[in-house]
């Protein structure tokens, strides 16, 4: 790390992303006393719920606080900014705080696309007067944080420092450094859609679904998901689209791949209102239905978009 | 709900219902007929058979459906006099004329002891430019509000070789359809509601979002309400399109018996001219009927 650049209760301006690294609650409720003085206007809290009692207790003083639990709001990391975004919105672009935490016990897919949103979050938010800080757990005994490479600047012990592994967002979040992984087992189904109706495919997606054990709203929701990649695929994507969907450990995995090319990084990010020839609200949509959504897009490899859908505990495995 | 449904024949749809078929020849538009008309007779009804030929070809056709013995239950008409035509140079249908015509029909019939009035019409005549279709779609709706309150029915046959464009039109005005002529429709329930059924993705939601655009400018109320029990699919784009079309002409369109799938997306997207709602809630605001 770099020399101190100073305390967090610098004049606020412009967009800051911090990564408030603490090893313990006592680090984590110093650390979120100070971000929270460098806040004067609206203040949005989404941390899981053990902290975010945690963090309740040292915003005693505070008339107003919008707080969610990061569990269920940022389960799906991409929607960090979809959420940081509406926050914003419902404020008028005044200058805001928002104390984010997408680190928490997760799977290591989880934690890649966790990675990919924190670093997707400089490109969003450059230009807006919004701090942005997100919790991580800094051990000595533990691997380096992603949280390095993605947050500009880190704050420790005090102390604000700038990170020496920020890497620029397009890099980081090159398709080519986060494969997926071929799945390890066959997928129960797999077929190629060449312009037919949708139906089929509505069909097929919602019977696997039910097959598998997911409840019927999440079928519902899978389906819808699916229909709005399929449909993209169909509309924007210059040959066939393939859909495949296999089960893992406690999870129904479902994929839409085609061999377009999705330019802007921030697409799924945007509720756009724009024309509905040019209309991304589909992926934006999938981000708020599933329970993690994995993008690799690409001018060499097409676009591949994975949709996982936890399964109920007694269903976990099958 | 009103009885509906994507049916494989004319047979079967007693007393009423409003049935749209699209014929892919003479004989396969008279085997409907037959079907339809042979329905009205056992019925009790008072059958009319209307086409755009003149009387004397129209009642041969009729007499061949009904076995060659002229039947004092049925009658012809032309497409002209069917539907009150005034300018019989563009032969485009006055919808609100039309309707009154037929509804003077019906009570004929009633008033003449029959239980009803059953219709079988080649559109044809009246359906073939675009002024007739825009003006025809309108008195689809229309009549199939009175319907719901009359004692009328009617087949109404399409040649197949119209466009896509214009079969859908056509058939998603109407709660019983051929085989392959529309994914989703709007008929009424009454004169206040509709229902929307069927299934709505890229494949028709323009389509789809021009028949819901006939039906709300039909409609002189603000809110125009939609049963959605049956819509089994909507995406967002589907959903986006009529709130667009809802905002173009002022209107509010309130759905209810919404599917979760409907309800999720109106959480999650913003939907001004679209509103949710349970008939119970409605209560005394707005005309709910009792079908439920």
């Amino acid at each position: 790390m770099s020399a101190p650049r100073g305390s967090l209760r610098q004049p606020p301006h412009g967009f800051r992303h911090h990564a408030l690294l603490y090893r313990d609650d006592r680090d984590y409720a110093a650390a979120l006393r100070q971000f929270e003085e460098t806040v004067a206007g609206p203040l949005l809290i989404a941390v899981p719920e053990y902290w975010l009692r945690l963090a309740l207790e040292q915003l005693t003083t505070r008339e107003s606080v919008a707080v969610v639990d990061a569990c269920d709001t940022l389960a799906n990391p991409r929607c960090l900014v979809p959420m940081v975004t509406e926050f914003i919105a419902a404020h008028e672009g005044a200058p805001a705080g928002v104390l984010a935490q997408t680190d928490w016990s997760r799977s290591p897919e989880e934690a890649d696309e966790a990675a990919i949103a924190d670093s997707l979050a400089n490109l969003a938010f450059e230009g807006t007067d919004l701090h942005l800080a997100c919790p991580v757990r800094f051990a000595r005994d533990a691997p380096e944080p992603a949280a390095l490479g993605t947050h500009p600047v880190l704050f420790c012990d005090g102390e604000l420092t700038t990170s020496s592994r920020y890497e620029d967002p397009l890099a980081f979040c090159d398709p080519a450094r986060w494969p997926l992984s071929e799945p390890v087992v066959s997928p129960a189904k797999e077929f190629q859609l060449d312009g037919g109706g949708l139906q089929v495919v509505r069909h097929v997606v919602e019977e696997e679904a039910l097959s598998a054990g997911l409840p019927e709203r999440a079928s519902a929701d899978l389906v819808l998901s699916v229909n709005e990649l399929a449909t993209n695929s169909l509309t924007y994507a210059s040959d066939q689209c393939r859909l495949r969907m296999w089960r893992e450990p406690g999870e129904l995995v479902t994929e839409v791949s085609d061999s377009g090319h999705i330019k802007n990084p921030l697409a799924d990010q945007q509720r756009s209102v724009t024309e509905l020839s040019e209309d991304s609200t589909g992926l934006w949509l999938v981000n708020q239905l599933c329970d993690l959504v994995r993008i690799r897009s690409s001018a060499s490899l097409g676009t591949v978009v994975r949709l996982h859908m936890h399964l109920p505990d007694n269903d976990a495995g099958g | 709900m009103r009885p509906n449904g994507v049916v494989a024949s004319a047979r079967g749809l007693v007393p009423g219902g409003h049935l749209c078929w699209a014929y892919r020849d003479r004989e396969d538009f008279f085997d409907r007929a037959r079907e339809y008309v042979g329905d009205g007779i056992d019925q009790g009804q008072w059958i009319q058979y209307v086409g755009g030929d003149n009387a004397q070809l129209l009642r041969a056709d009729l007499n061949s459906l009904t076995g060659a013995v002229p039947l004092s239950c049925t009658g012809v008409a032309t497409t002209d006099d069917f539907y009150a035509i005034r300018d019989r140079e563009s032969r485009v249908v006055d919808p609100r004329a039309a309707v009154a015509a037929q509804v003077a029909g019906a009570e004929w019939a009633l008033a003449h002891g029959y239980s009803g009035h059953r219709a079988v019409v080649d559109c044809a005549s009246v359906t073939t430019t675009a002024a007739q279709q825009d003006a025809f779609w309108q008195y689809e709706h229309l009549i199939d509000q009175k319907m719901t309150t009359l004692p009328m029915t009617a087949m109404c046959a399409y040649p197949a070789e119209y466009s896509t464009e214009a079969l859908h039109a056509a058939a998603s005005l109407h709660p019983f359809i051929g085989p392959g002529l529309s994914a989703a429709r709007v008929f009424a329930l009454d004169e206040q509601r509709s229902a929307l059924v069927g299934e709505i993705d890229v494949g028709n939601w323009r389509a789809v979002a021009d028949t819901a655009e006939r039906v709300l400018t039909l409609h002189p109320s603000h809110e125009v309400a939609f049963d959605v029990a049956n819509l089994e699919f909507i995406d967002h784009r589907g959903l986006m399109v009529l709130q667009d079309r809802a905002e173009l002409l002022g209107r509010t369109i309130v759905l209810y018996h919404a599917r979760p799938i409907v309800r999720r997306l109106t959480t999650l997207l913003p939907l001004p001219h679209i509103r949710l709602t349970h008939p119970e809630d409605e209560e005394g605001r707005v005309d709910v009927c009792a079908e439920g």
